[in-house]
């Protein structure tokens, strides 16, 4: 197994042109941040190549005054965001690992709490430079805000896990920072937060962000995120109040929980997230799976089931996910957790996507809980697209009937 | 042109007498969509009402490798449903039916054939609407809007159709029926649904939607700038947007579009005015009359000498209505237009608006704007004598020369009407070869042998010369009609 990074795409163009001429399969890795444990288990054993982007970090453009920005795939989502919040702007997507890399980011159609209200990257992404299976550099999209000059090749590429083609660079265009982000959050024993969070949905207040993590204490930690002027604010906490009374207290942004293990981050923004990992406290190799689900199946899941196996859970319960974590490393339980999931989820358009702990071989057992629907058409895609089949996805070699 | 009579027994077959038509009044109808300089007469049209049937007859035309394509309510701007070579049209206006409505997920499954607005009076009443609309709302069908991803004055803040389609059901030029995402977006893999919306009905013939629902705003505060240049309101957008404000829509009419909306619809706007600026906050009721003080305070300290707020809903309508009919009311001050719908990042509003104006002066025409400012998405109207040949070349070299500078500032050819037959040459001067050359690659994916909407998107030999003639038709009689046909035209985007 080799590995080859570089700073110049023309040399990594050539790298990857010299693997298509050799028909010689490569992986695709970022930063390396996930790379071990997504395509996890026997990353040790794998012989394939692999090529990291990470040197591949410059900005190609910055226009605050149109609020575009264009980068190449190395570039840390940490980096990002800093370099948007000096001109008090943010791509609303936050995701798990900071420190990964915009490339990998829309290799994985990665999304962030705050899909609520700004969307996903699906809703930032305007453009993109990829490396096709012929070796040569493609740009599609553009910088501009509205475009369908074309076909959507940057979509296409969006989720595409590496099995299309090389990212090389993409424009997203970002949105301003919401203005005094706030937060309320409270405790819940058990599963009595689900009704409420159901009837302000219907109530259709316009919420930032909605989290709901279980704690090692079997407990829930329900947070809901907001923005805006005072009296905006002040409505929406009203609105709040009336649903759940008084087990949300308001935590602006800045402040944390004192004392509290499972307190959520520095700003409003990024809800739970850049603490969770460490108020879990798990191992380094764990089992983490994740389902993407109607807001009707997540609202009615089992939680109570999963909470008493001490599975760690942390939610978006709106048009959003559920991830699932356990320190079990025992091969024979995992597939027990994966058949209880997937028994769960009840709704057809429920999909699971595993992030860590599983090993690749659980790939079929996945089944269509691990596809999108028109996956024999994204498979007969993948086999156009990449004739020579030197771009390595586990997630395009799945075999079933649709 | 009509339909070869081994073809046609087999479409009544399938369809029934009644929807296959191969009449000369039929043909004549259905030879153009909104682009009315363009026309050319498909071989017939068929009116299947299931998916089954629609299935049937698409393996019909392509075992006998006949070209067809897909129609809505022909609203589209760009060309995009004008057959090429003798194509059937496939008119998909009865697939109109709501399917379900499903509130606790935000979701509607609609037919393709449903018309946009209808879809937001099937759930208004429940506090919800469908986002994305295009000014011609009342008249497209959703299934042309997944077509050309179409937009609209309120996508600053909410997207384009691509944002609001969550799942698709489709056939494919071989009959094959798929199913891409479902009632959310976490949908893994390759985003094959984002690639499908907006590829001008060249994959495949949609026959399901599911859309997304937005709920609606408690309130809206609909504000207009009056400036007396054109480079102030331009000001003005910038101004808002860079205080990290984003409103539901900035739309721009500038003096000509004023005069032309005043004539037609008496909306009360200023005609001494350069230009005014639509500018509409929503959300919720509290607070939002102080986000419509800073606002109103950016506009004036970018240059508006006044702005008024719509007292009531009867006066926000007023505005809307010559905002989204504004391109209807040129009629009143031309014979006929010619709309373009280039983009341009939005800081280059200024100088590209002086260009414009001065790439009308140099060739002789007027040149009225009406746009979506906040996202810089132009539509300038080349007002040109439809009886006049020279005008007619002259609007055809216009628009042209607006695209060029269009992506000579960093643009792009079209934000919400798609490039379809009008701007297909022009896709090389955007994109380099290879990238072409991807996007020709995938259309072979999904359509190998090209039948599906031919002639589309991608430059041919021959168009460039027939786009510069001014005409795509072969012959005078049908120019003619065409011209009749935009004389009248007055549907608004």
């Amino acid at each position: 197994m080799s590995r080859f990074e570089s700073d110049s795409l023309e040399e990594i163009q050539s790298w990857v042109s010299s693997r298509i001429e050799a028909k010689k399969t490569f992986r695709i890795c970022g930063r390396g941040t996930r790379f071990v444990t997504t395509i996890s288990g026997k990353s040790g054993a794998d012989s394939r190549d692999i090529l990291s982007l990470q040197k591949l970090k410059a900005t190609r453009f910055f226009d605050p005054e149109d609020m575009v920005v264009g980068l190449e795939s190395g570039m840390s989502i940490r980096n990002l965001q800093k370099m948007l919040a000096e001109q008090n702007m943010m791509l609303p997507v936050n995701p798990w690992f900071p420190d990964s890399c915009v490339g990998s980011l829309v290799a994985c159609n990665d999304f962030g709490p705050n899909r609520m209200n700004m969307g996903g990257l699906r809703d930032c992404i305007i453009g993109i430079e990829y490396i096709n299976g012929k070796g040569e550099i493609v740009q599609a999209g553009g910088k501009v805000v509205k475009n369908v000059s074309g076909y959507d090749l940057t979509r296409m590429m969006l989720g595409s896990r590496g099995g299309l083609g090389v990212i090389t660079s993409v424009n997203f265009k970002v949105m301003p920072l919401p203005v005094e982000p706030h937060g309320m959050f409270g405790i819940f024993k058990a599963e009595t937060w689900l009704p409420q969070v159901e009837e302000l949905h219907k109530r259709r207040i316009p919420l930032d962000w909605i989290q709901a993590a279980s704690t090692q204490d079997s407990v829930w930690i329900l947070g809901l995120g907001y923005s805006g002027n005072v009296a905006k604010r002040n409505r929406i906490e009203n609105e709040i109040s009336k649903i759940f009374g008084k087990a949300l207290a308001v935590l602006p942004d800045g402040e944390s929980f004192s004392g509290q293990k499972f307190t959520p981050g520095d700003n409003r923004i990024e809800g739970f997230l850049p603490k969770i990992l460490d108020a879990w406290g798990m191992p380094e190799s764990y089992f983490h799976v994740f389902a993407t689900a109607a807001t009707e199946n997540i609202l009615n899941f089992p939680f109570e089931i999963f909470r008493k196996e001490n599975f760690k859970m942390l939610i978006h319960p709106i048009g959003g996910d559920i991830h699932f974590m356990h320190t079990s490393s025992d091969r024979k339980e995992q597939l027990q957790h994966l058949e209880k999931i997937k028994s769960a989820l009840v709704h057809p358009d429920s999909k699971l996507r595993w992030v860590s702990g599983v090993p690749e071989s659980s790939f079929q057992e996945l089944e269509r809980f691990g596809v999108a629907s028109g996956y024999a058409l994204t498979q007969r895609l993948k086999r156009h697209l990449d004739p020579a089949g030197v771009f390595s996805a586990a997630y395009y070699e799945l075999e079933f009937d649709e | 042109m009509s339909f070869e009579t081994n073809i046609r027994r087999e479409c009544v077959r399938i369809l029934g007498k009644e929807w296959v038509k191969d009449d000369p009044v039929t043909l004549y109808t259905y030879r153009c969509d909104g682009l009315t300089l363009y026309t050319s007469p498909p071989m017939g049209v068929v009116f299947p009402v299931t998916v089954q049937e629609l299935a049937s007859v698409v393996k019909l035309f392509h075992q006998h490798k006949i070209s067809f394509i897909a129609r809505g309510a022909g609203t589209g701007l760009s060309g995009g449903a004008i057959p090429q070579d003798g194509s059937v049209i496939i008119e998909m206006a009865r697939f109109k039916e709501i399917h379900e409505i499903d509130l606790l997920n935000r979701t509607i499954t609609v037919g393709p054939g449903v018309i946009n607005l209808r879809i937001t009076e099937h759930v208004h009443a429940e506090g919800y609407h469908y986002a994305p609309d295009p000014s011609s709302q009342k008249a497209c069908s959703i299934g042309g809007n997944v077509a050309e991803n179409s937009g609209g004055p309120h996508t600053l803040k909410y997207g384009v159709t691509v944002n609001h389609v969550l799942g698709i059901e489709m056939v494919l030029p071989d009959g094959e029926l798929v199913t891409l995402g479902g009632k959310h977006f976490g949908m893994p893999g390759p985003d094959m649904l984002g690639l499908v919306t907006g590829s001008e009905g060249t994959f495949g013939i949609v026959t399901k939607i599911i859309c997304r629902l937005t709920p609606n705003p408690e309130k809206a505060i609909t504000m207009l700038g009056i400036y007396t240049s054109v480079r102030d309101a331009c000001e003005s957008v910038s101004s808002i947007i860079s205080h990290g404000i984003i409103p539901a829509a900035m739309e721009m009419l500038d003096k000509i579009t004023i005069s032309a909306v005043e004539k037609a619809l008496k909306p009360g706007f200023p005609l001494d005015a350069e230009a005014v600026l639509i500018v509409e906050l929503d959300g919720l009721a509290d607070g939002l009359d102080a986000e419509a003080e800073v606002v109103e305070k950016l506009l004036k300290d970018s240059g508006a000498t006044t702005v008024n707020r719509a007292r009531d809903e009867v006066e926000r309508a007023k505005i809307w209505r010559a905002r989204k009919e504004a391109f209807g009311a040129i009629g009143q001050i031309s014979p006929s237009y010619y709309v373009q719908d280039g983009v341009i990042p939005r800081s280059k509003l200024p100088e590209v608006l002086d260009e414009i104006a001065e790439i009308g002066k140099r060739n002789g025409l007027t040149v009225a704007n009406v746009f979506h400012a906040g996202d810089g998405n132009l539509h300038p109207l080349i007002l040109y004598d439809y009886e006049n040949e020279q005008e007619v070349e002259k609007a055809h070299l216009i628009g042209e020369e607006i695209l060029s500078s269009c992506i000579r500032h960093g643009g792009t050819l079209s934000g919400e009407h798609g490039i379809g037959l009008e701007k297909a040459e022009w896709m090389s001067k955007l994109y380099p070869g290879n990238s072409l050359d991807n996007m020709k690659n995938v259309r072979t994916f999904f359509n190998p042998e090209n039948l599906l909407n031919p002639g589309k998107i991608f430059p041919s030999p021959g168009r460039c010369a027939e786009s510069k003639s001014g005409t795509t038709p072969k012959n005078a009689a049908v120019l003619n009609k065409s011209k009749m046909v935009a004389a009248k035209s007055g549907i608004s985007v």
